[in-house]
């Protein structure tokens, strides 16, 4: 991400997540931890990826905290489960499905990234509740 | 309808994302950054901090 791009982004960061997030560089590779909690009260760490063309290319986002996250009555989540809106799933991350690749361009931000997971969170706590997909809720 | 100490349940987010869906809007749903919580509050209710976020909501998600 450039220099640029970043001080934005974390500008945004830091005016609503502020003390919720983290920075990660290693090499070339860079993303964020953040931590949110939902309406409920549960904690969980989102993982957010990003890739070496962004803004141009959509982020990769992940739930890595919980662990292998289940579904209603202990189900497990299926990877690539549009009911579900789950990518690639795996014992140490749930990919979440947050936008359609066409409907990303260059002005979205982290933040709305980030928001949505937290929608996303919302929902699969409902599902919890009443076992009816993520999709009924966040319909698309 | 359970409301959690900070008072919004999940159920009552995701019923005003519903009514969203539904361009039915009567109430906005809305992201307090002082509590990191989603809230569902009227148009004259809403905190100067947080930040309304009915339209990322209605956005919706990567369809089939």
């Amino acid at each position: 991400m450039n220099l640029n791009r970043k001080q934005f982004e974390l500008a945004i960061l830091n005016q609503f997540f502020k003390n919720r997030y983290a920075f990660m560089t290693e090499g070339r590779n860079e993303w964020f931890e953040v931590g949110l909690k939902s309406n409920q009260g549960n904690v969980y760490k989102i993982t957010i990826s990003i890739p070496l063309n962004y803004p141009y290319e959509l982020p990769e986002t992940a739930i890595t905290f919980p662990k292998e996250l289940r579904g209603f009555k202990r189900s497990k989540i299926k990877s690539f489960c549009h009911e579900m809106h789950t990518l690639s799933c795996s014992k140490s991350s749930l990919g979440l499905c947050l936008f359609h690749p066409s409907q990303w361009h260059p002005n979205q931000s982290i933040y709305k990234v980030i928001v949505k997971a937290k929608l996303w969170i919302e929902a699969y706590e409902n599902h919890l509740k009443t076992g009816q997909n993520i999709n009924t809720y966040l319909k698309c | 309808m359970k409301t959690t100490s900070q008072g919004t349940s999940n159920q009552e987010v995701m019923k005003t994302l519903d009514a969203l869906n539904q361009n039915s809007r009567v109430q906005n749903l809305v992201f307090d950054p002082k509590t990191g919580e989603f809230v569902v509050q009227h148009d004259n209710e809403i905190n100067p901090d947080a930040t309304t976020i009915n339209s990322i909501a209605r956005d919706g998600f990567a369809g089939e």
